[in-house]
């Protein structure tokens, strides 16, 4: 197969409200791998409390279109994190 | 031992809560809530995968807090959340995936992935305490005859094409038959008026079968026939019923007297179809057996069943870790390994 150069690229910094709901949020995501690393990569870490999504794409369209399963991803997180997150009663 | 239990496989999104009491044996199973909220496109039109994720998405948060309230328990009492892994569609599956992973990592627990047909038998032979029955598990995505030997649920016959719920649904789209509360329960009520019986493609290949003919077939000839003003709306959905339902009643008998059993399970949600129900009774009873089924709140798809599959595959040792919970949109009945059975 042809190699695809990933000519797209994109960061996203998502700051939480804590390290270790950043780190939650990466893992979680993290689970769900690229369906195509040929022509599309997504690279998850966090610093501190900022959770960073590097995304690597052959077309702009399909840049598009995976930041935006991505974000949707996110905020299920983030809005479970919301309504759930136990925390600040154990500490 | 309490699991937390999140369906979204399809169009219904479901969480329930169970409890095992594990000082008794067998443990004492009680149902603590089992709360559903179902995505219901227009009059017409199937449900899309991209819309049905984006409804579950809406919903999820609002349904775990109405499951844990009715149950009256906080997260510490949970022991294991258990999702949904497949089969189903890929974007609803995922959403709440990750909301069961998000509360897994936030609350400390244990993730179990669940297979979503293994839900649906254990589900059903726990409300009707059936032995070790043949299962007729009918849905919308999923047609398969299934009996258990030897640490799996075989699968003894399927469907070869579409599911028989989803002939049923795109028959009532034809008709332009609500989609609230459900296509096949507007296309059974209908039936009930209807009497002359139109011949219809019958298509059982072994034990297997194939809806996607009679549906072609019943599409095509449908505004000729209503036109004709001899058959009514009605007559095609008593029709259509009598002819698949007789398809499945047909492969499960042969099912029953391939391996000897005299019961019969029918889960998913077609099982809550009262005729189908009949149907088997009656074959059940020439055979001196007997039909377990359900009502909607556990036929339908629904939180509790996975809870129930999942808690008990956890009683086993079975943890699902964090890197393998992701979903799968194939996932056959016979990959799971039963080790909770004998």
């Amino acid at each position: 197969m042809a190699i695809t150069a990933l000519n797209e690229q994109l960061t996203l910094q998502i700051p939480f409200p804590s390290p270790r709901l950043a780190k939650i949020a990466a893992d979680v995501l993290d689970v769900d791998k690229d369906l195509k690393p040929e022509v599309s990569r997504r690279i998850i870490r966090t610093q501190d409390n900022i959770l960073i999504l590097d995304f690597q794409t052959s077309t702009l369209k399909l840049l598009r279109t995976v930041i935006n399963s991505s974000l949707e991803m996110a905020q299920m997180v983030v809005n479970t994190m919301g309504a759930f997150d136990t925390e600040q009663d154990e500490v | 031992m309490i699991a937390l239990g999140l369906e979204g496989s399809a169009n219904k999104l479901g969480v329930g809560l169970i409890k095992h009491d594990m000082s008794t044996t067998p443990p004492t199973v009680t149902i603590l809530s089992n709360v559903r909220h179902t995505y219901h496109p227009p009059p017409g039109e199937g449900f899309l995968p991209k819309d049905t994720a984006l409804h579950h998405r809406t919903f999820i948060i609002e349904l775990i807090k109405n499951a844990m309230a009715e149950a009256n328990i906080t997260p510490k009492d949970i022991d294991v959340i258990c999702f949904t892994k497949g089969p189903g569609m890929g974007g609803p599956l995922t959403s709440v995936a990750t909301v069961a992973r998000t509360l897994a990592l936030m609350w400390n627990k244990e993730l179990v992935g669940v297979n979503h047909c293994v839900g649906h038998i254990e589900m059903g032979r726990q409300i009707t305490g059936a032995e070790n029955p043949v299962v007729l598990y009918v849905s919308g995505g999923n047609t398969q005859v299934i009996a258990y030997a030897d640490k799996r649920y075989r699968i003894f016959g399927e469907a070869l094409d579409i599911a028989v719920g989803n002939c049923i649904d795109r028959f009532a789209r034809v008709l332009g038959l609500p989609n609230d509360p459900a296509p096949g329960y507007n296309v059974e009520q209908l039936a009930k008026k209807g009497s002359k019986l139109i011949d219809l493609p019958y298509t059982v290949k072994g034990m297997d079968v194939s809806f996607s003919g009679v549906l072609s077939y019943i599409e095509t000839n449908a505004p000729a026939l209503l036109a004709s003003g001899e058959y009514t709306e009605a007559d095609l959905c008593f029709s259509l019923q009598e002819t698949l339902f007789a398809m499945l009643v047909e492969t499960t008998e042969r099912a029953m007297a391939h391996i000897g059993s005299k019961e019969v399970l029918i889960v998913g949600g077609v099982g809550c179809n009262m005729r189908l129900q009949e149907m088997m009774s009656q074959m059940a009873s020439q055979r001196d057996g007997k039909v377990f089924a359900t009502d909607e709140r556990f036929c339908i798809d629904n939180g509790i069943m996975i809870a129930q599959a999942g808690i008990l595959a956890y009683q086993t040792g079975y943890t699902t870790p964090l890197e393998k919970t992701w979903c799968t949109q194939r996932f056959r009945t016979d990959e799971v390994f039963v080790a909770w059975r004998d």
